[in-house]
C-alpha cells in the first residue's frame, strides 16, 4: 500500500511539475493562448471520448453544446451580473437539459443517422443562435464578458487563466477515468460493443445512453464557459459544424476510448493549424490531409502507438509474463 | 490506469510545449518573409511593425486578400521613399484569422507577443474585430480596422481601436437624407441579410427613419447564401413603398436584382455592402439603376483616387471593394501619426502615446479626409453611386 | 401564393432528390453517408465552370465536368474508404468528413471564395401560367431529375449490370458467389453516385451560382432528404427530397425566411423520432 502509493507519487510529481512549468517556460502570451485552448479542447476531446469513444454514440454536433454553454455563460454574466461559479453553474445546467433534448430523438437511431441527426440538431442550435436576436445579439454576439474573480482572485491574464482552465482539465480527466470504471463505465462500454445484447443483459440502455449524452453535454457546457470567460466575445460563427467535426477529429487523432487519448488530440489539433502558418492559404488544405492520413494509418489514434514508445520495455514485459 | 494517467498528463504537456516552441521560429520566419518582400530592415535596426490581421483562408480569404494587398501596396510606397519620416522603415508582420473570431484571438496573441508589432490594421469580419480587439486594447497597441463596419466595434469604449470605414449608421443617414430631401419619398421597405452587418442596418433604418420623415412599411429578412427571393420580394411590393433599401452583400443583391427583373418588380433601390465590381459581372443588365452608398468609387475623378485605381489594378490585376482604398489610407493615417510623434519629440513606440496621435488625425488620403470621432469613429462625407450599363455614376457627391 | 411556394419547393426538392439517390447508392454499398457527396458536386461545377471558361463548348464541358466528378468518385472510393475498410465506422465516417474538409479547401485556394457566374443551357425568361411564374430553368431540373431517377431505377431493376449493382451492394458474399466483379460494382456505383452530384450541381449553379460553399447546404439536405425518405430507395428519396423542398419553401414563406434551413432538421427529426427507418424504408426491404 505505502509502496504503491510511493510510485504513485513518483507519477504525479513530474506530472505536477510539468503543469507548474508550462507557464514558466511558455515565452509569450500567444503560446499561453495556443495552450488555454489546448486546455479547452482536452475538455471537448473528452466529452466526444464519454459518449462515442466509451458509448459508441456519434455525435457531429457537439459545438452546439459548446455554444449552449458559452452563450448561457455571456448571457449570464453580461445581462445578469453573475460570477464565475454561478455561471458555470447555470452553463451546466442548461447544456445537461439539452442533451436530454438530443438524446430523445437520438436513441431511436444509430450510425449514419445519429451522425445527421446531430448535425442537424447542431445547425438548428447555431440557426436560433443567428437569428433569435433580442436573446443572442444574433451574429454580432455578445461582447463584455468579464474576467472570472474567484475567491477574491482576479483571473485576467492567460496564465492565471491556464491554471483555472488546468483545474478543469484534471477534474474533468480524472471523473472520465472514475466513471469508466463503475458500473455506469461498464454499461457505456457494454452499449458501445452491442446494444442488442447490453439490453438481455438486463443494463437499461435508454437511461444509460441519455446519461452518456449527458454527461457529454456537460464536459462542452464546462469547456463553453471557460471559453467564453476567456475570449470575452461570444458569436454564432464560433460554433460551427466546422468546430464539431474538429471536437470529434480531436478524439479520432488522439485515440478513441483511451482515457488518454483527448490529451493528445487535443495537442495535436492546436498546435498543427498554428504550426503550419508558414504555408499561406494552402494551410487548411494541408491540416486536412495530416489529419486524414492519421485516420487512415492509426485507425485507433495516435495515444497507443505513443504508448507504445514510450513503455515499450513493460509492454514487452507483460508480453512475456502472458507467454 | 492511474500510472498511466499521470505519465500521459506529462508527457503530452511537455510534448505540448516542444510542439508550440517550434512554431515560435516558424512563426517569426513568416514574419521575417513577409517584411523581405516589402522591406529590407534599416541597417540601423530601427523599424516601425506594422501588424495585419485578416482572413487569408477559409470562406473569406478573397476580401482578406484585398486588404493585404492594399496594405502592401502602401507600405512599398512608403518603404521606397525612405519608411516613415523617411528613416524608419516599415516591417509588415501579417496573421491570418480564417475569418473565425476564436482564431482571430489566437493570431492577434502572435501578433502583439510574438512580432511584437507597434500598431495593428485589421480584421475584416466584425465578429473577429470585436474579438480580438480585447487583445489590443489589454497591450495598448492602436489597432485601425477598415472593414468592419458593426458600430458595436467603436461603440464598447475601447480607446484603442478605429474604424476606418464608414459605420452603418453614417451609410444610413446618408440614405435616408438623399431619398427623402432629394427623391420626396415618404417610405420604404428594406431588405437585409440576417448577419450582423444586416440586421445592424435593420436596427439603424428602424430607429432614425422618423428624423427624415420616412415609414418603414415592411422589412424582410434573408440568410447569406439564399437563392430564392421570390416570396420576400412579393411580400415587399404589396407594400408599396416609394423605394427598397437593401442591406446586404452584391452575391445575393445582384441575384436580388435578377429576380426583380424577372418577376417584373420595378423599384428605385438603394443601400450599401455591395458595392463590388463583382455585382455588375453577376447581376448584369439587372442590376442598373440600382443605387450604393459608398466612402469611395473608382469612378471620382479625384486625381488621388485615379493613381490608387491604376496602380492597384496595375499591381494585382483583379477588382477591389472600398475596403482597399480604406486600408491603403489606413497605413498612411498610422505612418502619419508616427511622424507627429517624432516631430513633437515623443516615443511612438508607446501605444498610448501613438494612440493619442491616430486620434487626433486629419489625414486628406484617397478616400477624402479621415477624422476620428471621440469613439475612434471615422467621419466622412460619402457619396451615392447609381449604376448605369454597368459602370458606375455619381450621383451625390 | 400557396401554390407558386410548392412550384418554387418542388425545383429544389427535385435537386436535393437526384443528390439524395447518390447518397442512397453509396449507403448501400458502404453501410454509412459519404459526407464528401456535396463536395464532389462542387468540384464538377467548377471543372465544368472551368472547361466553359477555356472555351469549350457548354455540353462538352458538361460532359467531361461530369467525367471528372465521376473519376473523383472512383478515386475516393479506391484511395480513401477502401483502406478504412476494415476500420471502425467511426473512422469511415469521420474520413470522408475529412475528405469534405480538404476538397472544400482545395476549392477555395483554386477558386477563390466568391461566386461565379455559371452559363444555363436554358433561357432567362419567365414562364407565365396564370399568376404563377416559373422559370425554364427550373422546370429542366423538374424534368431532368425526374428523367435521371425514372431512368436508374429502370437500369437497377431491367438491365443486368444495375441488377448486379444492385446485389453487390445488398448481398456481397452472395454476389460474388454468383461471379458478380463486386468491387468493379462498387467502383461503378460511386462513379454514378458521384455523376449525378455533378449533374445536380450544373443545374443548381445558374440559380445559385457556383461558389465552393454551395456544398455544405445542398450537401446537408441531400442527407436529410435521404434519410427522411428512408435510405436505399430511389422513389424514398425521391420522396425525401421533394418534401424537404416544399416544406423550406413554404415554411420560409409563412413562418420565417431565416429559419429556412432549419425546417429541413426538425422534419427529419420529427420523422425520425416517428419512423427511425424514414418514411419508405420498411417496404423496400422486404422486396430486396
Amino acid at each position: 500500500m505505502n509502496n504503491s502509493k510511493k510510485a504513485q507519487l513518483i507519477r504525479i510529481l513530474p506530472a505536477a511539475a510539468v503543469i507548474f512549468l508550462i507557464p514558466v517556460l511558455t515565452p509569450n502570451m500567444y503560446v499561453m493562448q495556443i495552450v488555454n485552448m489546448i486546455g479547452i479542447y482536452i475538455i471537448l476531446g473528452t466529452s466526444i471520448n464519454v459518449l462515442t469513444g466509451f458509448t459508441g454514440q456519434l455525435s457531429l454536433g457537439q459545438a452546439a453544446f459548446f455554444g449552449v454553454g458559452a452563450y448561457t455563460t455571456a448571457l449570464l454574466n453580461t445581462r445578469a451580473g453573475w460570477q464565475f461559479f454561478p455561471c458555470l453553474i447555470g452553463a451546466v445546467l442548461m447544456t445537461a437539459l439539452f442533451g436530454v433534448v438530443l438524446a430523445v430523438p437520438a436513441l431511436k437511431v444509430k450510425g449514419s443517422y445519429l451522425a445527421l441527426l446531430t448535425m442537424g440538431f447542431g445547425e438548428v442550435v447555431r440557426i436560433v443562435m443567428i437569428n433569435w436576436t433580442p436573446v443572442t445579439n444574433g451574429t454580432a454576439g455578445i461582447l463584455g464578458i468579464d474576467s472570472p474573480v474567484i475567491f477574491g482572485l482576479y483571473i485576467d491574464n492567460l496564465t492565471r487563466y491556464y491554471f483555472l482552465i488546468m483545474v478543469f482539465v484534471i477534474l474533468g480527466l480524472v471523473y472520465q477515468n472514475v466513471i469508466v470504471k463503475t458500473r455506469t463505465g461498464r454499461a457505456f462500454i457494454a452499449i458501445r460493443e452491442d446494444n442488442e445484447a447490453a439490453e438481455l443483459t438486463g443494463i437499461d440502455v435508454t437511461s444509460y445512453k441519455i446519461k452518456a449524452f449527458v454527461l457529454s453535454a456537460i464536459y462542452c457546457g464546462v469547456a463553453g464557459c471557460l471559453y467564453a470567460m476567456m475570449i470575452k466575445y461570444v458569436s454564432p460563427d464560433t460554433f460551427t459544424n466546422n468546430i464539431s467535426s474538429v471536437i470529434l477529429w480531436t478524439a479520432i487523432v488522439g485515440g478513441f476510448g483511451t482515457v488518454m487519448g483527448p490529451i493528445l488530440g487535443g495537442v495535436v489539433m492546436q498546435v498543427l493549424p498554428e504550426a503550419l502558418r508558414f504555408l499561406g492559404d494552402w494551410r487548411l488544405v494541408v491540416y486536412g490531409g495530416i489529419l486524414l492520413i492519421v485516420i487512415l494509418r492509426f485507425p485507433g489514434g495516435l495515444y497507443p502507438y505513443v504508448e507504445k514508445l514510450l513503455h515499450l520495455p513493460k509492454a514487452k514485459k507483460a508480453g512475456a509474463g502472458k507467454e | 490506469m492511474r500510472k498511466q494517467f499521470t505519465a500521459a498528463i506529462a508527457l503530452i504537456m511537455a510534448a505540448a510545449l516542444g510542439g508550440c516552441s517550434p512554431s515560435t521560429p516558424a512563426g517569426g520566419e513568416t514574419s521575417a518573409e513577409a517584411a523581405s518582400t516589402t522591406a529590407a530592415p534599416a541597417a540601423s535596426g530601427e523599424q516601425f511593425t506594422l501588424g495585419l490581421i485578416c482572413p487569408l483562408s477559409g470562406s473569406s480569404a478573397v476580401s482578406g486578400q484585398i486588404l493585404k494587398n492594399a496594405t502592401e501596396m502602401a507600405i512599398d510606397e512608403i518603404n521606397a521613399a525612405g519608411g516613415i519620416n523617411g528613416e524608419i522603415p516599415i516591417v509588415m508582420a501579417e496573421v491570418d484569422d480564417e475569418g473565425v473570431p476564436a482564431n482571430s484571438v489566437t493570431a492577434m496573441q502572435k501578433l502583439v507577443e510574438q512580432d511584437k508589432v507597434n500598431a495593428v490594421i485589421g480584421s475584416q469580419a466584425s465578429s473577429c474585430t470585436l474579438a480580438n480587439m480585447e487583445i489590443t486594447k489589454a497591450a495598448k497597441i492602436p489597432q485601425i480596422t477598415p472593414a468592419s463596419s458593426n458600430p458595436a466595434v467603436t461603440e464598447s469604449g475601447n480607446p484603442f481601436i478605429y474604424q476606418m470605414t464608414a459605420t452603418d449608421s453614417l451609410h444610413m443617414q446618408n440614405i435616408m437624407k438623399y431619398m427623402s430631401e432629394e427623391k420626396g419619398a415618404k417610405s420604404f421597405a428594406i431588405l437585409y441579410e440576417s448577419s450582423d452587418f444586416g440586421t445592424g442596418g435593420f436596427k439603424i433604418a428602424s430607429a432614425i427613419c422618423a428624423d427624415y420623415g420616412l415609414t418603414m412599411v415592411d422589412s424582410e429578412v434573408y440568410n447569406a447564401g439564399d437563392t430564392d427571393f421570390s416570396v420576400v420580394l412579393s411580400k415587399m411590393q404589396k407594400a408599396e413603398p416609394d423605394f427598397f433599401i437593401f442591406w446586404g452583400y452584391h452575391t445575393e443583391v445582384a441575384m436580388i436584382c435578377k429576380q426583380m427583373k424577372q418577376y417584373g418588380i420595378d423599384f428605385p433601390a438603394i443601400g450599401q455592402g455591395y458595392n463590388s465590381p463583382e455585382l455588375t459581372n453577376l447581376g448584369g443588365s439587372a442590376v442598373d439603376g440600382v443605387m450604393i452608398d459608398t466612402a469611395f468609387d473608382a469612378a471620382n475623378p479625384d486625381e488621388k483616387v485615379q493613381e490608387f485605381d491604376k496602380k492597384y489594378t496595375e499591381l494585382f490585376g483583379a477588382g477591389y471593394d472600398q475596403n482597399a482604398p480604406q486600408s491603403y489610407d489606413a497605413v498612411y493615417v498610422i505612418k502619419d501619426a508616427v511622424e507627429r510623434c517624432i516631430k513633437d519629440g515623443k516615443d511612438y513606440r508607446n501605444g498610448e502615446v501613438l494612440n493619442s496621435y491616430i486620434k487626433s488625425t486629419q489625414w486628406d488620403g484617397v478616400t477624402g479626409v479621415t477624422t476620428f470621432d471621440e469613439n475612434g469613429r471615422m467621419n466622412k462625407e460619402l457619396l451615392i453611386i447609381q449604376i448605369e450599363n454597368g459602370e458606375h455614376k455619381i450621383i451625390k457627391d | 401564393m400557396l401554390f407558386q411556394q410548392i412550384l418554387n419547393g418542388l425545383t429544389n426538392g427535385s435537386l436535393y432528390a437526384l443528390m439524395a439517390v447518390g447518397v442512397t447508392m453509396v449507403y448501400k454499398s458502404l453501410g454509412m453517408l459519404n459526407f464528401a457527396h456535396g463536395d464532389i458536386m462542387m468540384i464538377g461545377t467548377f471543372i465544368t465552370l472551368a472547361f466553359v471558361q477555356m472555351g469549350i463548348p457548354y455540353y462538352i464541358a458538361v460532359v467531361l465536368g461530369i467525367l471528372s466528378a465521376a473519376v473523383l468518385g472512383f478515386l475516393l472510393e479506391r484511395i480513401i474508404l477502401r483502406k478504412v475498410k476494415f476500420s471502425s465506422f467511426v473512422n469511415l465516417l469521420i474520413a470522408t468528413v475529412g475528405v469534405s474538409y480538404v476538397l472544400r479547401n482545395t476549392g477555395m485556394v483554386i477558386w477563390g471564395t466568391s461566386p461565379q457566374l455559371f452559363p444555363s443551357a436554358f433561357p432567362e425568361n419567365l414562364i407565365r401560367l396564370g399568376s404563377f411564374t416559373i422559370t425554364p430553368q427550373s422546370i429542366g431540373i423538374i424534368v431532368i431529375s425526374l428523367a435521371i431517377i425514372t431512368g436508374l431505377h429502370l437500369f437497377f431493376t431491367r438491365v443486368k449490370v444495375g441488377k448486379c449493382m444492385q446485389l453487390a451492394s445488398s448481398d456481397p458474399e452472395g454476389a460474388a458467389m454468383m461471379g458478380v466483379n463486386v468491387s468493379y460494382m462498387r467502383f461503378l456505383t460511386f462513379g454514378i453516385s458521384a455523376s449525378l452530384a455533378a449533374i445536380a450541381g450544373i443545374m443548381i449553379a445558374p440559380l445559385t451560382y457556383a461558389r465552393v460553399d454551395m456544398s455544405a447546404s445542398i450537401g446537408m439536405k441531400a442527407f436529410a432528404a435521404a434519410i427522411l425518405g428512408g435510405i436505399g430507395n430511389l422513389w424514398g428519396a425521391l420522396l425525401g427530397g421533394v418534401i424537404l423542398g416544399v416544406v423550406e419553401a413554404v415554411g420560409s414563406a409563412y413562418i420565417s425566411t431565416a429559419y429556412r434551413d432549419a425546417f429541413s432538421f426538425i422534419i427529419l427529426f420529427v420523422v425520425l423520432f416517428v419512423k427511425p427507418t424514414g418514411l419508405l424504408n420498411k417496404k423496400i426491404e422486404n422486396k430486396l
